[in-house]
């Protein structure tokens, strides 16, 4: 579903050449819940960025579904984000003058899946048929990640990319997002988590972990896969 | 530790990444401050002028002339204002209507003339100075000689070469060595007709000159006089005007002073109409420009209010805090003062080479007038300033805690976002996003709205003024000139029975191919049928003519009566309301008229005017006669009556003028040529000719009105630009994550252009509707005072408005446009995490 080879990102910031990612070679499949997994300027968030063909490596090949987008058009990057991945962020990035539902509803519109479930039944999924005409703003932290997760699914794309997505959330509520993306990770896509949580990386099948833009370590958690049940942070 | 270099810094690093959002306000202001301080420059300027030139040619305060033919020997007018306390100066002057032929270079004119004849030994005349604009003044030993200086707004006119000959009516031919001004015609008005001098040809001349010229030797009509300083002007006239009767019974004086004088009240109200005008019209796009200002301003301010809750939140004091902001208002608004006082100098500049070429007085100077640009300078300085302090002292009132918070810039919806933000719109989510955004904001939207609305509204003004004008003036032509472009009124040199010898010859002179005598006296009216006490018995129609207009008051108008046949083929007025009935006494009135007076059609008016006694002499009379239609000329003293009813009015029989069409083939010169030289012709000019000095200025006048609109047009793309390109700013992050969705640029850009399209729109509307307002508002509150006489007709030429209206909301929309580079520049994966 997800196959890298030889992805390096490099910037130029004046005269220093930052190595973002260096030779980063990976795959990932569908039903897979992967966690990658860094301390901060390890470069996780940029290989989720070219996993989501927000950005473009400077070497390397990415495949998506079987196919290069490493060197894709503007618009073949466009179509992809539309069709194949879907985002959540860590400061859940809802648009304000939308409400839960018409953000969820953009999700679905943006991707043309008109055919799936609405956008109401996607926010009874995560706990908030009761809040469908609630804007962000009056809406908990929790909620407006339970609201960006919804959004997410809505597109019915086959891999979900969560930028620590438990960020700015208390530890219930952390869990509770968490277990919502463990749901997705079905036989048909695939659910790749960012975090610094190593307490997180536990409930993963997969965790692939990033020091200075290189893996260092890609398999399943140490101690093996907990249930959230276990998680404490 | 002073910070104040730290916010110093930090405010220029501001400018550095808002540089386009700052120079962009700071047009906004220059264009507020520029355009205020250039009109309102013109209006400094031109009344210095104006009383400059006053004061140079040192005008009349007090004139006697003597009614209808009669002359005094020279001295004797002069000798009686000499003994008269109050009196400083008097200089009697000898008057008298003609007809000149002149070569021009678009060929030889026909026009009518006076001459004045004035005292020119010892440098003068002293009172009404004549001063040469171009050529020379008249040589002591030329007085006598048939050597004249012609008037320059009819030398400008015309285009008159600064010497030559002319050839007064009568066939006596005078040499002109010169043009001059004179402040009796620094504006040329003549029987009510501002800008007259398409019809008017006024020669100056020494009285000695005059006096042969007219065959009158030693004879004046007419003294002109200035005050001792603290004379009472009502005393002093009423002694001249007793001293004149008991020193020369039965001749009739009329006396009028400076405040009287046509030129004089034109020049006056023209300015302070004019100044009124731009007055409203500078505030009002100072106001929205300044309001535009103060939104983005705050709007700029608001995208700092976590770091001022930063601030905040480390102690630091709210003054302090204040700074940063302020010191990028005063970028603002140095920018824009600077800007503005460049543009207020070209305005200024541009204005001043307009009036310079209609206004013809001795003393132009169009100085930069500091106190104007200082003003205006402080207040454009203050604007922006205030601007950040507002949004300052509202993000201060924040708990820190609040401030710092993600997504604390969000509309919390305050007001009435709740309602409305949950308005059901049609259309997917992404379509509904632009509707949404206007509505989560709605006291955000409503500003914005208001600062387009308002320079919309101007530019709705400024189409509509002069829209009207012109629509004004083509009707006033339309009404008099008929179904014949060279309709034209023969003048006669006096009033003559209608069976007269002399009024046959010209209605049967072949190059008339139709003709009909009418008769023009002055009158005066009021709206009620009582009437109107009169009192002293006149020995000619010309006296009594004149004493009417000297009964007037405040709830009397006075006006000019043509009484015509109204069943005539030749012309007859237009009848916009009720009809042109024959068959009682009735009169037609300008619509200005009845709506000054009062009265509409059916109505009954009371009219003083000449009347014939039975003693075969003349007095004032007053008939009640019903107002029996409006008519179309726009001029509120123009009046017509059916000849059935000269009777009525005691003025059967007489006429003065002869109104005809040129025989087919000859155009109106030919007319003019052949009757220069008839007998008991004063005049011949052709109706259309009165129109195109006021047509030409008006032209001239419209590239100003064409740069007003370009700058409130600029103005509009300015306040959209700045919309848009600050709304792309606050909702990067939106976009950023419609980006990360697979929306594409394009469709984001079409989101912004739908925002802007619905604004513009909407702005528009309201744009629209306060400029109709604001343009029923000057044509009825301001216009009347300046041109009390011209009735406005209110026009707007629609499809000019519907194009404007859509540039108007194509600009807005397409503003965003101008965007672009910075949304296919953002980099999306940073601004997806930044935490505002």
């Amino acid at each position: 579903m997800i196959d890298l080879a030889g992805v390096s990102k490099h910037y130029q910031v004046g005269p220093v050449t930052v190595h973002a990612l260096d030779g980063i070679d990976m795959r990932v499949d569908e039903g897979e819940f992967v966690v990658i997994l860094g301390a901060s300027g390890s470069g996780k968030t940029t290989l989720l960025n070219i996993i989501g063909a927000l950005d473009q490596p400077t070497f390397g090949t990415v495949k998506i579904g079987g196919r290069d987008f490493a060197s894709a058009s503007r618009s073949e990057l466009f179509a992809l984000r539309r069709d194949t991945v879907s985002f959540v962020f860590q400061s859940f990035n809802l648009f304000a003058g939308l409400t839960a539902l018409e953000n969820v509803q953009f999700g679905v519109d943006v991707a043309g899946k008109t055919n799936g479930d609405g956008a109401r039944s996607h926010l009874e999924a995560v706990g908030l048929g009761d809040r469908i005409d609630h804007f962000p703003h009056e809406l908990s932290g929790g909620e407006q990640q339970r609201v960006a997760i919804a959004r997410a699914l809505a597109t019915e794309n086959p891999i979900l990319l969560a930028d620590e997505p438990t960020g700015e959330l208390d530890f219930r509520t952390g869990a509770q997002i968490m277990e919502l993306l463990i749901g997705q990770a079905t036989e048909k896509s695939a659910v790749l988590v960012v975090t610094h949580n190593r307490e997180i990386a536990r409930v993963a099948d997969r965790v692939i972990e990033l020091s200075s833009g290189r893996i260092v370590g890609d398999g399943p958690p140490q101690g093996g896969k907990a249930p959230i049940s276990e998680l404490r942070w | 530790m002073n910070f104040l270099p730290l916010k110093f810094r930090w405010a220029m690093r501001d400018l550095r990444n808002r540089w386009l959002q700052v120079a962009g306000i700071a047009c906004m202001i220059a264009i507020g401050t520029g355009l205020a301080s250039g009109l309102q420059s013109s209006t400094q300027w031109r009344t210095a002028s104006n009383e400059a030139s006053i004061e140079l040619t040192n005008m009349y305060e007090l004139r006697a002339r003597l009614g209808g033919d009669s002359q005094l020997p020279r001295g004797s007018i002069e000798t009686i204002a000499s003994g008269i306390n109050g009196i400083e100066v008097a200089e009697e002057r000898l008057i008298y209507e003609s007809q000149i032929e002149t070569d021009t270079p678009e060929g030889t004119v026909f026009v009518p003339s006076r001459v004045i004849g004035v005292d020119m030994s010892d440098n003068g005349p002293h009172v009404n100075g004549v001063i040469p604009a171009v050529g020379r003044g008249i040589e002591p030993s030329e007085f006598g000689e048939p050597v004249v200086l012609i008037e320059r707004n009819f030398g400008v006119f015309y285009d008159i070469p600064i010497e030559g000959e002319l050839r007064l009516g009568g066939g006596t031919d005078l040499q002109f060595v010169g043009q001059a001004t004179s402040p009796e015609y620094f504006l040329v008005v003549e029987d009510g007709d501002v800008l007259a001098q398409a019809n008017l040809a006024v020669l100056f001349t020494s009285l000695e000159t005059a006096q042969i010229l007219s065959n009158s030797p030693g004879m004046v009509n007419d003294l002109v006089a200035t005050l001792k300083p603290g004379a009472e002007l009502d005393e002093v006239e009423s002694a001249l005007l007793a001293e004149i009767e008991k020193s020369h019974p039965g001749i009739n004086v009329v006396t009028s002073t400076r405040a009287d004088d046509a030129a004089y009240v034109a020049l006056t109200a023209d300015v302070e109409g004019d100044a009124a005008v731009y007055n409203v019209l500078s505030i009002i796009l100072f106001g929205g420009a300044a309001f535009a200002a103060l939104n983005f301003a705050a709007r700029i301010v608001e995208t700092q209010r976590r770091e001022i809750g930063t601030l905040m939140a480390m102690g630091v004091k709210p003054a302090s805090i204040a700074v940063r902001p302020v010191l990028m208002g005063l970028q603002i608004a140095v920018l824009g003062v600077l800007f503005g006082l460049m543009i207020g100098w070209l305005i200024s500049r541009m204005m001043a080479t307009v009036i310079e070429d209609f206004l013809v007085v001795p003393v132009f100077s169009a100085p930069f007038q500091f106190e104007v640009f200082l003003v205006t300078a402080f207040i454009g300085l203050l604007v922006p300033i205030v601007a950040v302090l507002w949004p300052v002292y509202r993000a201060v009132r924040v708990q820190p805690v609040e401030a710092i918070k993600t997504g604390h810039l969000a509309s919390r919806g305050g007001g009435l976002a709740p309602l409305v933000g949950r308005l059901p719109l049609p259309g997917n989510s992404v379509m509904r996003m632009p509707f949404r955004n206007l509505l989560r904001a709605p006291r955000r939207t409503v500003l914005t709205l208001i600062a387009l609305s308002t320079v919309l509204a101007l530019i709705f003004a400024v189409i509509g003024m002069r829209d009207s004008f012109i629509t004004t003036l083509s009707e006033g032509n339309d009404e008099l000139i008929g179904d014949h472009p060279d309709r034209l009124i023969v003048n006669l040199d006096g009033f003559h029975p209608t069976r007269s010898d002399v009024v046959a010859d010209i209605l049967a002179n072949p190059v008339l191919k139709s003709a009909e005598a009418v008769l023009t006296v002055g009158a005066n009216v009021r709206p009620d049928a009582d009437r109107i006490r009169v009192g002293g018995d006149f020995a000619e129609l010309a006296s009594a003519a004149d004493a009417v207009r000297h009964i007037a008051d405040e709830n009397s108008l006075q006006l000019s009566i043509q009484i015509l046949d109204f069943r005539s083929e030749l012309w007859t007025p237009t009848a916009r309301d009720g009809s042109l009935v024959i068959d009682r006494p009735g009169i037609v009135l300008a619509r200005k008229a009845a709506s000054d007076l009062g009265v509409g059609v059916g109505d009954n008016v009371a009219l003083a005017h000449p009347k014939s006694t039975d003693q075969g002499n003349y007095t004032i009379g007053s008939t009640s006669v019903e107002v029996i239609a409006i008519h179309g000329y726009p001029i509120r003293s123009v009046a017509y009556v059916d000849s059935r009813q000269a009777e009525t009015l005691g003025l059967a029989q007489i006429t003065n003028g002869i109104t005809a069409i040129p025989q087919d083939g000859m155009s109106l010169h030919d007319v003019k040529r052949v009757l220069f030289e008839t007998p008991g012709i004063a005049t011949v000019r052709g109706f259309s000719e009165g129109f195109k000095a006021i047509r030409d200025l008006f032209e001239q006048f419209s590239a100003i009105f064409l740069v007003i609109e370009v700058v409130i047009l600029g103005l509009t793309l300015l306040i959209a630009f700045n919309t848009a390109n600050i709304s792309i700013e606050e909702r990067a992050r939106d976009h950023a994550t419609m980006f990360a969705f697979g929306v594409s640029v394009p469709r984001v850009l079409f989101n912004l252009a739908i925002e802007g399209l619905v604004l513009g729109a909407v702005a528009s509307v309201i744009g629209f509707g306060l400029g109709y307002a604001l343009l029923v508002w000057i044509f009825v509150a301001l216009v009347p005072n300046g041109y009390p006489e011209l009735g406005i007709v209110f026009a707007v030429n629609l499809a000019q408005v519907i194009v404007l209206l859509a540039i108007a909301i194509a600009v807005i929309a397409l503003a965003p446009v101008l965007s672009v580079r910075k949304l296919r520049r953002m980099d999306v994966p940073s601004t997806l995490r930044v935490l505002e």
